[in-house]
């Protein structure tokens, strides 16, 4: 399947990157892979002292 | 990034979900990354790891494939393909332990000036137990990190 997102598509080209759509891929989508990661990272957003730069 | 990476990238139609293969003397190893928007929809966190011939995915697994640095200009590559679908999200990422984030604030200071150009890079330190972000400092201890395209 062609880069849908032209902007992407012009920066892989640029970067000499192939990219490949995978289908499979999809079904991942809405589900979080790696938990913990997520918790920790919500934990840290959670109890930023100061908003975002 | 001034490191040789892996050219051929695999995508889901969202572009959430991202795979590459590493490859070395313990063979083909498949690596996934994923984008996972976090409590606040101005930040996504990123996540990266092997994903298992079972399926399932392990995030703190030392591979010893001999290209450690070809993995990271990968992923820093993803994170840019990313941000330029999303221009206007931070990126979150912390690293399983403070190797991993050494690690990492490594690679971002070997690239620092290109890097800078492009986005801005905060980061992220505890202090009195709450979290802040200040602006990336090279060779500064921090606990994560935070980007976005400038």
């Amino acid at each position: 399947m062609k880069v849908k997102d032209k902007k992407i598509a012009r920066a892989a080209k640029k970067m000499g990157i192939k990219l490949i759509y995978k289908k499979e891929l999809d079904k991942y989508s809405g589900t979080i892979l790696f938990p913990e990661k997520h918790n920790v990272a919500n934990e840290i957003i959670k109890n930023l002292k100061k908003p975002l730069p | 990034m001034k490191y040789e990476r892996y050219e051929s990238i695999y995508y889901s139609e969202n572009y959430m979900e991202f795979e590459f293969i590493s490859k070395g003397p313990k063979g083909e190893i498949l690596k996934m990354v994923q984008f996972t928007e976090t409590e606040n929809n101005r930040i996504y966190n990123l996540a990266f790891g092997n994903k298992k011939n079972d399926g399932k995915l392990d995030d703190y697994s030392v591979n010893n494939n001999k290209d450690r640095n070809k993995i990271i200009a990968t992923v820093a590559d993803i994170i840019a393909l990313f941000t330029t679908h999303h221009p206007d999200k931070y990126v979150i990422f912390i690293g399983s332990d403070m190797t991993r984030n050494r690690l990492y604030r490594m690679a971002i200071n070997l690239n620092l000036s290109e890097l800078k150009s492009n986005f801005e890079i905060y980061g992220l330190l505890i202090k009195k137990s709450k979290w802040i972000t200040e602006e990336f400092e090279a060779n500064k201890e921090y606990e994560g990190f935070l980007i976005k395209r400038k």
